[in-house]
């Protein structure tokens, strides 16, 4: 397990862009412990030996879960219902201030 | 004729038998909430009563619903300022099968803001009181579902889990909470906060009504891919079965607990015994792993789940966000990153996968696993920030079945000396919600501890 | 392009949309063509919050069929994994896709260029599955976003860097369409978008193809927008250009992505791919794992219609068709099915039909190839027009005789030209004559006749 207890801010600014997060530089501080401390305690992971143990992504066993193409589509939302939460839209599409480069 | 403390099961009784119009028991719920909201900041939104409710075995009895269940033409927030203004065009799985079983839906109820916490109060809209001492919380991240059965706004009410957010409030609020298998009840139309955990589940007064609950909200569900095909029993029939379990007691389970806490468990205990149980001590994981597992899971599913809120086809925009979110968001960021999955996801995925088969193992030598739900009773409001990792502390004797996915009920026990309630947790194996309901059931009738209930509401008699 | 410096190393990044009836993860209908903006979406597909994805089994199926067309091993045990970006036509901040585990891997391609002994082989790394975005539009100072195409199927081809030149890559890219449109999943049209190039290239100063693909060069450029596969070997060759010039400045071209111009013939600069994209895959929770058994996979195969080469190949060796007419033949499989159709009719009626010394396969095979009798019309028709064509000529030998005999009065500057050594005159002669004839007779014959008389 890497030696990671420790975050720098320059980690924290880093994981804020990956996550498309706006952070206050006078709250970076904060989340850069926080985050360090629980990033230590979950390192007692590393006591338990996991050698050839298989990761289990889904607990419940199933597989092959599908639906039949061609089904009718019982959830079809009209243009108003789609648009409903939109804070801004434009001749029925979502509008987003331009995103620059 | 006076409603209070009736069961859904005893109101249903009175509605079909035309003691009482569907319509008086609206209203009297509703002139409760109504009273009380200001209060205990238990409802975000109460919407009018829908007419036509009433033909199904619901008759018309309005439910409380958590706010991060889609509801549709009614303000859905998950708590969050940044859905403070998001009407769902779609309604959920379990708000649409109770619909149709003909209940009503009364309110949507506050809670930890997008499910992250145990105490209601990272809610962007003001924590909910605790009925039984508003200068404590009710517990999370379900709060407000609890405090409203709990005090009486609503008759019943349902619930979220991921780990621990159904079972520790309904401890903290003296009332029946039930965490169903994962897979058993739809998530379709349930705000996701940790896709491979969360489980709706019924908060209620009785045993009864969380059978007769359950069995309206389970079953496959088409739009849930994750929603299991196992067939679905008769909950009510499996409660009533007198049959006597052998239950376990996991040492590790018994540490680092508040005295009273204890003490109330172990009675609690001992009373299985003398109904003719038998009682033996087990050994489970440490806790501590189920906590990193879960935290880690849950994170980055969260990040994952949260990305989706962009402001631009609902929600405000990401800087609403509150800390408690923004915090989770980035762990989970972190732990997902290049560089860190190996590390920390499918490290997690692999301690997991020995959870499950240390609980199998415990579930082929007993029917049952017994615990307390949480280490305390109901904390002070702001106290939180006292403990290290508040969340994890309060919830770690859930994250086994958290992360597990079986099912765990929480029943009250008594009273501590502050007069908090205490709770018991009652763990079971794999789709085995019958069996957890017949014991709890059992101990609901054999004992008085059921009376717990009673005293908590009291003060909100009219 | 010849710089005997630099040999190019490509690869190609191929999505096609499955023209299933519903979309990926949700009932929707997966043709969004021409609908008003946001009225073919549901929660799902809008990424609404509590919304959740089933996956389409067709969908499934039919990747597993066009990995099977590539020669791919079939993974028995395959899920979806969630790909981590932002972006506003993205509705969940994820797409639902595939990462290690992708329903096809290791097959190959072999590109023929009519000699089936000359084929070049080129490697599949891999087929997997995803699902489509919503389309970005621009609008002044707004972006504008409908979701009607949002999570439609894509099925993405990736192969290894193996190509070395553009024209390859065309030839590649005509066969696979080819063969996705005879397995008819796809409209495959770049046009429309329903089929999409992203070949990635760098230049090696290795020579010897082994180490090349052992030591690949340190950089590769993506070049998206290439809407035809004409502009994708421009875009190739203005890329290669582009690079070599770099190279010889002693500098590296930079690891990036870029957009093709094609009324510029240029590329240009989007977006660096130097912070290569941290994805942050995991796997998807709400959709559980597939596996197919043996026999699953086998009942799919079956329903594999015969493919391009193999038809080719069976024109070949079974009708003796030139292997040039064998490959024009089997380009299109509404071309390969009419022909194969109009031999299956006229088979029967073989011996009424002067056709020489070729079967009527060959013959047939010729008309199409040359187009002398247009295909455009139905079967019926063509095989009447072709019966015209080659309808057996009954000669009147007297009428003939005749005939010869005028035409070699009445043209004696001819005859002496003949005389003189201008064996090719006869040609005239015969002209003339078969013009006299409203062509019934046998050209053959009449220039034996014109033989025997001179």
């Amino acid at each position: 397990m890497p030696k990671t207890s420790d975050l720098t801010k320059k980690d924290i600014l880093h994981i804020a862009k990956l996550a498309n997060l706006p952070i206050l530089e006078e709250n970076i501080e904060a989340y850069r412990k926080q985050l360090s401390e629980t990033v230590s305690y979950i390192e007692n992971m590393s006591e338990l030996d996991t050698k050839g143990v298989e990761p289990t992504s889904h607990s419940t066993n199933m597989t092959n879960v599908f639906f039949e193409d061609g089904t009718k589509n019982k959830r079809l939302l009209s243009q108003d219902e789609a648009t409903s939460n939109a804070k801004l839209t434009k001749k029925g599409k979502f509008a987003v201030k331009r995103l620059m480069g | 004729m006076d409603l209070f403390g009736k069961t859904v099961t005893q109101l249903r009784d009175l509605i079909k038998n035309k003691k009482v119009s569907s319509t008086e028991v609206w209203d009297y719920f509703a002139k409760r909430s109504k009273k009380y909201n200001k209060d205990l900041n238990v409802f975000l939104a109460m919407p009018e009563m829908e007419p036509d409710a009433e033909k199904g075995e619901l008759s018309g009895i309005p439910l409380a619903v958590k706010d991060n269940f889609c509801t549709k033409g009614v303000k859905t927030t998950a708590s969050s300022h940044v859905l403070e203004n998001f009407i769902p065009p779609y309604e959920s799985t379990v708000t649409l099968k109770l619909k149709k079983a003909g209940s009503r839906l009364l309110g949507k109820t506050n809670m930890d803001a997008w499910a992250h916490g145990s105490s209601t109060e990272t809610s962007d809209f003001g924590p909910t009181k605790n009925p039984w001492d508003t200068m404590r919380t009710p517990g999370g991240s379900s709060g407000g579902s609890t405090a409203a059965v709990a005090a009486y706004l609503a008759p019943a009410a349902i619930g979220s889990e991921t780990a621990g957010s159904i079972r520790q409030p309904a401890s903290w609020c003296g009332v029946v909470g039930l965490k169903p298998t994962y897979g058993r009840v739809s998530r379709y139309g349930v705000i996701a906060m940790g896709s491979s955990f969360d489980c709706p589940g019924p908060i209620t007064q009785s045993v009864e009504d969380a059978a007769l609950l359950l069995q309206r909200i389970t079953g496959k569900d088409p739009y849930d891919a994750t929603s299991s095909d196992v067939p679905v029993p008769n909950y009510t029939f499996e409660m009533k079965k007198k049959r006597k379990f052998t239950i376990g007691v996991p040492k590790e389970y018994m540490k680092d607990l508040d005295p009273e806490v204890e003490k109330k468990v172990r009675e609690a205990i001992s009373e299985f015994e003398k109904m003719g149980h038998t009682v033996k001590e087990v050994s489970l994981l440490d806790p501590k792993y189920s906590i990193s597992v879960y935290t880690i899971l849950q994170r980055a599913e969260v990040s994952s789940n949260l990305g989706r809120y962009d402001g631009v086809r609902f929600g405000t925009n990401r800087d609403i966000f509150g800390k408690e979110a923004k915090k989770r968001i980035m762990l989970g960021t972190y732990a997902l990153s290049v560089g860190y999955y190996d590390a920390y996801y499918k490290k997690a995925q692999q301690i997991k996968t020995l959870i499950i088969k240390d609980l199998k193992r415990v579930f082929s030598e007993v029917d049952l696993i017994m615990a307390a739900p949480t280490p305390t009773t109901a904390i002070k409001l702001g106290e939180f920030e006292k403990y290290a990792f508040f969340g994890e502390t309060m919830d770690k004797l859930n994250e086994a079945a958290a992360v597990a996915g079986t099912p765990a009920i929480s029943i009250p026990c008594g009273l501590d000396s502050n007069g908090l309630p205490v709770g018991l947790q009652i763990m079971g194996n794999y789709f085995d919600e019958g069996t957890i309901l017949s014991a709890a059931h059992q101990f609901e009738k054999e004992t008085n501890f059921f009376d717990v209930i009673k005293i908590g509401r009291e003060k909100y008699r009219d | 392009m010849k710089n005997n410096k630099y040999t190019p190393v490509i690869g190609l990044e191929i999505h096609v949309e499955l023209k299933t009836k519903s979309k990926m993860f949700c009932q929707c209908d997966a043709d969004y063509f021409g609908k008003e903006p946001n009225t073919n979406t549901c929660p799902v597909c809008l990424g609404l919050p509590g919304a959740l994805p089933v996956p389409n089994r067709k969908a499934i199926e039919w990747t597993i069929k066009i990995g099977q067309a590539l020669n791919c091993t079939i993974n028995k045990s395959s899920k979806f994994d969630r790909k981590h970006y932002f972006y506003s036509d993205l509705p969940k901040a994820y797409q639902i896709s595939q990462y290690d585990q992708p329903i096809a891997v290791n097959g190959e391609l072999r590109i023929d260029n009519y000699e089936l002994e000359n084929s070049k082989k080129y490697r599949i790394t891999r087929v997997h599955l995803e699902e489509d975005t919503g389309k970005l539009t621009h609008s002044g100072v707004d972006s504008l976003v409908d979701f009607n195409r949002s999570s439609v199927p894509l099925v993405e081809i990736v192969t290894e860097p193996d190509f070395d030149n553009s024209e390859d890559v065309k030839k590649f890219l005509e066969e696979l369409h080819t063969i996705i449109k005879y397995l008819d999943l796809s409209d495959a049209n770049m046009e429309e978008g329903s089929m999409r190039i992203e070949p990635n290239i760098s230049l090696s100063i290795i020579t010897d193809k082994k180490e090349r693909m052992k030591n690949l060069p340190k950089y590769k450029v993506e070049v998206k927008n290439i809407n035809s596969f004409n502009f994708a070997k421009r875009a190739i060759d203005f890329e290669l250009k582009r690079q070599a010039k770099i190279l010889d400045d002693g500098k590296t071209p930079d690891q990036e992505t870029r957009g093709y111009d094609e009324d510029k013939g240029i590329t240009y600069s989007q977006r660096s791919k130097e912070d290569a994209m941290d994805y942050r895959y995991f796997p998807e929770p709400d959709i559980p794992t597939i596996t197919f058994t043996e026999k699953q996979i086998e009942e799919i195969r079956k329903t594999i219609p015969e493919l391009p080469r193999q038809k080719m190949q069976r024109y070949i060796d079974d009708y003796k068709l030139k292997s040039d007419d064998a490959f024009i033949l089997t380009r299109s499989v509404e071309t390969a099915s009419y022909f194969e159709k109009v031999i299956s009719n006229l088979i029967k009626n073989e011996s009424d039909l002067n056709i020489g010394k070729q079967s009527i396969e060959q013959a047939v095979a010729n008309v199409i190839v040359n187009k002398r009798i247009p295909t455009s019309g139905t079967v019926k028709k063509f095989i009447k027009a072709f019966k015209v064509m080659f309808k057996k000529i009954t000669v009147d030998f007297t009428e003939l005789d005749k005939v010869i005999a005028a035409v070699i009065s009445n043209n004696p500057k001819q005859i002496e030209q003949y005389k003189a050594g201008k064996a090719g005159i006869l040609g005239f002669f015969i002209g003339q004559i078969m013009k006299e004839m409203k062509g019934q007779a046998e050209p053959q014959e009449v220039k034996k006749k014109l033989e025997e008389k001179f």
